[in-house]
């Protein structure tokens, strides 16, 4: 009876173990010279993206940015915080509840892609097979990028403040990501360049070593801009801080409050 | 206490404006010199889109005046080495800032010199910033 009971035990052990051998054994191994994008990468790419120029040259000849009209128009009506049309700080500090400037942001609408790229937090993929998923301390946001697929059809889909996101390896030490289905609700970086909801991006991730990741943007968007253009390649950093540890997370009250604190006394002429 | 007003013509080089936040494109701020301040902290704030310190600095005849200080928000603080408990309320330090133009007792903070006489730099110049993110670990 003893001996049977354990063999019963060893039948049932060896039961449970085999769904784990399986899905070990199923895991198929990452294919062979794909880039190993591991590691944390930041800070901010950028905070402006145009081909040419400074986020001062923003809406000038100087920034290479072709422009449609209206694109640049609405550009410059946008209170920034920073860039040639930054207002943040030059405001009443009288009206304490009104936001000094119309950056999204400060309502802590998300910044969305590409904008979330300019933000001073790190971001990191977590590669798989079929997903490459995109975190971001600042949100905290992440996105997935589906790999080796299409793009729904258009009528299918849904504008949304991250899109909708294909990718592809191209090389040995190169990710590209091409997306599509964005809102028109957020700025593509924080001098308030628009976009349209025809916004295609196409984002290169090339890992140049160890340590340093080079970023090219190229913004397709025809209902803004008279042709393609490009940002970049910009290298970014690893970071060697734990990613995480410190999430942004955007309040309105926070940002109320720090206006209050620090902002509003600046405001005030000749305060002692 | 001491309160001092130092003119930096060579950090005014040295310290690169562009690293300072983008949140409030720093209009305010005397960004040419640097404002030396002796003072006992009230209140650490470890807080987004800016942490803030506060401190009192006592001038020589005895007054007491009240700052707001704002430094960069935990993500970036954490990147250059520092923790929520890097400041403490009670502590007497020196702090180097960019005060505003206006004379209102706020600024933004470069950096604090610690009791051991460690330089903690929340804006610090552009090599620097490199060496300090290099150094900074987990």
């Amino acid at each position: 009876m003893r001996s049977s009971s354990l063999a019963a035990l060893a039948l049932i052990a060896i039961a449970l173990a085999l769904p784990v051998f399986a899905q070990r054994g199923a895991q198929p191994n990452p294919p062979q010279g794909r880039v190993d994008l591991s590691g944390s990468w930041g800070y901010a790419i950028g905070g402006s993206f145009s081909p040419k120029g400074t986020a001062q040259d923003a809406g000038t000849a100087a920034d290479g940015v072709p422009y449609q009209p209206w694109a640049l128009a609405l550009m410059k009506t946008r209170k920034t915080m920073s860039g040639p049309n930054a207002t943040f700080g030059t405001r009443d500090a009288a009206t304490l509840e009104a936001s000094s400037t119309s950056d999204p942001l400060e309502q802590c609408f998300p910044n969305g892609i590409p904008r979330i790229l300019t933000w001073p937090a790190k971001f990191k993929f977590l590669q798989t097979d079929d997903v490459v998923y995109m975190l971001y301390e600042y949100g905290p946001y992440w996105r997935p990028i589906w790999m080796n697929r299409q793009h729904p059809p258009a009528e299918e889909l849904d504008a949304s403040f991250f899109g909708h996101a294909i990718g592809h390896y191209e090389g040995r030490d190169t990710l590209v990501v091409d997306s599509v289905g964005y809102n028109d609700k957020t700025w593509l970086d924080d001098v308030g360049r628009p976009h349209t909801e025809k916004l295609h991006l196409i984002e290169r991730y090339r890992r140049v070593d160890q340590g340093h990741l080079e970023v090219t943007l190229t913004i397709d968007d025809p209902g803004a801009y008279t042709a393609p253009f490009t940002y970049g390649p910009r290298t970014v950093q690893a970071r060697t801080t734990d990613f995480g540890a410190a999430l942004w997370t955007c309040s309105i009250d926070q940002n109320k409050e720090f206006f209050k604190d620090i902002s509003a006394p600046t405001l005030t002429p000749g305060a002692k | 206490m001491e309160n001092r007003r130092l003119l930096f013509s060579a950090a005014a080089v040295v310290l690169s404006i562009g690293t300072l936040s983008a949140h409030h494109g720093a209009a305010g701020y005397d960004n040419k010199n640097i404002t030396v301040l002796k003072g006992t902290i009230t209140e650490w704030i470890w807080r987004n889109p800016h942490s803030e310190v506060r401190f009192d600095v006592t001038d020589a005849k005895g007054e007491v005046r009240h700052w707001s200080v704002e430094a960069p928000p935990p993500t970036m603080l954490t990147e250059r080495g520092w923790t929520k408990a890097s400041l403490k309320p009670g502590e007497t330090l020196t702090f180097h800032i960019n005060a505003a133009m206006n004379g209102a007792p706020v600024g933004i903070l470069r950096k604090v010199v610690l009791a051991n006489g460690q330089d903690l730099w929340a804006y610090p110049p552009a090599e620097l910033l490199q060496e300090l993110t290099t150094r900074a670990k987990q």
